[in-house]
């Protein structure tokens, strides 16, 4: 390799690494749900190696790669879509992470998101049916009975894991009860700390 | 002649080790990645110690996190392949193991590559490893997105294998083209190999100081 081909390389690669960060701007606030002990949305697209380590460890099975068409910037993240599986809190992603994009947290500390009931989904709220799932599936108690025995969550006391999401009886494609990221705690590299 | 034999022998010891030593790599990384997937994980085994030796992501993690915290682990191997050459590709990487063993079941015989595409395939290495330390740098300075774990042969194995199939079509790839020479990938593209070979500077010093030598003598 002459020294001309080395200087076309090098500055096709500076370029080549340019062009993504020009087009993907980095996102403060996004509608991916991350695992416990997850770091600042902003940094987690760069700490985030894709290694797999945290999808093949997750014993729930509830971490999927995020897709392509989803979002470039974060692609193949982990996420968690609690409608296909939830989160049991066990930590063992945090334990495999090489790169510290998750961390290990307190237990109790723990807030993925919160989930919200649709009331027009709800089979109790809108047909009047029997049905409690989501409040027997909740590991956390967040979801109690309101005075007409319909399911109400209480959001300081979801954790997000999306137990109740994925055990919903609602047959449609979006269950009754929905988790968001409204509320979630995240590990701050600069001060150390989760909140 | 006997020295000849002796030679030929030596180097025939010496491959049946290397395959022995890589058999062995191979094993305890698919040994790891059996033991991530039970549960609960055994915390006491180094699950990831494969990405934590990664010489490459290990300076891009410290790039990007401005931190050497991330760097220990591979900092051993690093000063390892200082001191006695870039043994790691050879001897240690179960991706180039892999290759290894299944080149000799599936190809016996190689295609012949002009020397004009040999130089483009070295060409897209060094283009590889320059955009992995630059998506490094951009990543830290200016929050651009890390994309330098694309070519990093752990994350492309380990993906593989736990089915992703971009990360499946990319390490066939790696493996058909091996018909044009043996480890193609390990010895052109492979930004990792291409790190460890700028660090495992031992066997350039010596074939200069060889050529030194030989030099001083003809002159003399």
């Amino acid at each position: 390799m002459n020294r001309k081909e080395f200087l076309f390389s090098l500055s096709a690669s500076v370029l080549a690494a340019i062009c993504p960060g020009l087009l993907l701007k980095p996102e403060e606030k996004s509608l991916i749900i991350r695992p416990p002990g997850a770091i600042e949305e902003t940094l987690f697209s760069q700490f985030c190696v894709r290694c797999g380590q945290c999808l093949k460890v997750c014993s729930a099975n509830c971490l999927k790669p995020v897709k392509i068409i989803k979002s470039i910037r974060n692609w193949a993240t982990p996420e968690i879509i609690p409608r296909q599986s939830g989160c049991i809190r066990c930590q063992s992603c945090s334990k495999v992470c090489p790169t510290g994009a998750i961390r290990e947290v307190k237990n109790e500390e723990i807030k993925i998101g919160t989930a919200q009931i649709n009331t027009q989904q709800c089979l109790v709220w809108t047909h009047q049916k029997e049905c409690l799932v989501c409040l027997e599936f909740c590991p956390v108690q967040a979801v109690h009975k309101d005075q007409q025995d319909r399911p109400v969550v209480k959001p300081e006391m979801c954790v997000g894991c999306g137990l109740c999401e994925q055990n919903c009886p609602v047959t449609t494609q979006e269950a009754a009860i929905r988790v968001s990221v409204s509320g979630e705690k995240r590990y701050h590299i600069k001060e150390n700390r989760y909140y | 002649m006997s020295k000849n034999i002796l030679l030929k022998g030596r180097i025939k010891g010496k491959l049946v080790i290397r395959r022995i030593v890589q058999a062995t790599s191979i094993f305890i990384f698919f040994f790891l990645f059996y033991k991530t997937t039970v549960f609960p994980i055994p915390e006491k085994l180094p699950l990831s110690i494969y990405f934590k030796i990664d010489g490459l992501l290990a300076i891009s993690m410290a790039i990007i996190s401005k931190s050497f915290s991330l760097l220990f682990p591979a900092i051993f191997l690093l000063l390892l392949i200082m001191i006695f050459g870039n043994f790691f590709c050879t001897w240690i990487c179960p991706v180039g193991g892999i290759i290894d063993y299944l080149c000799t079941f599936l190809f016996r015989k190689y295609w012949k590559i002009s020397p004009v595409v040999r130089g483009f395939i070295r060409n897209m290495g060094i283009f590889i490893f320059t955009f992995v330390i630059a998506s490094a740098v951009f990543a830290s300075f200016f929050h651009y997105p890390f994309l330098g774990f694309i070519f990093d042969p752990f994350v492309i194995i380990n993906n593989a294998f736990i089915g992703l199939k971009i990360w499946i079509i990319l390490f066939a790839c790696i493996i058909v083209a091996s018909i044009l020479k043996p480890r193609i990938w390990c010895y052109c593209i492979c930004p990792l190999g291409w790190f460890y070979t700028l660090v495992g500077t031992r066997l350039r010093i010596k074939k200069i100081i060889s050529n030194i030598r030989k030099n001083i003598r003809e002159n003399l």
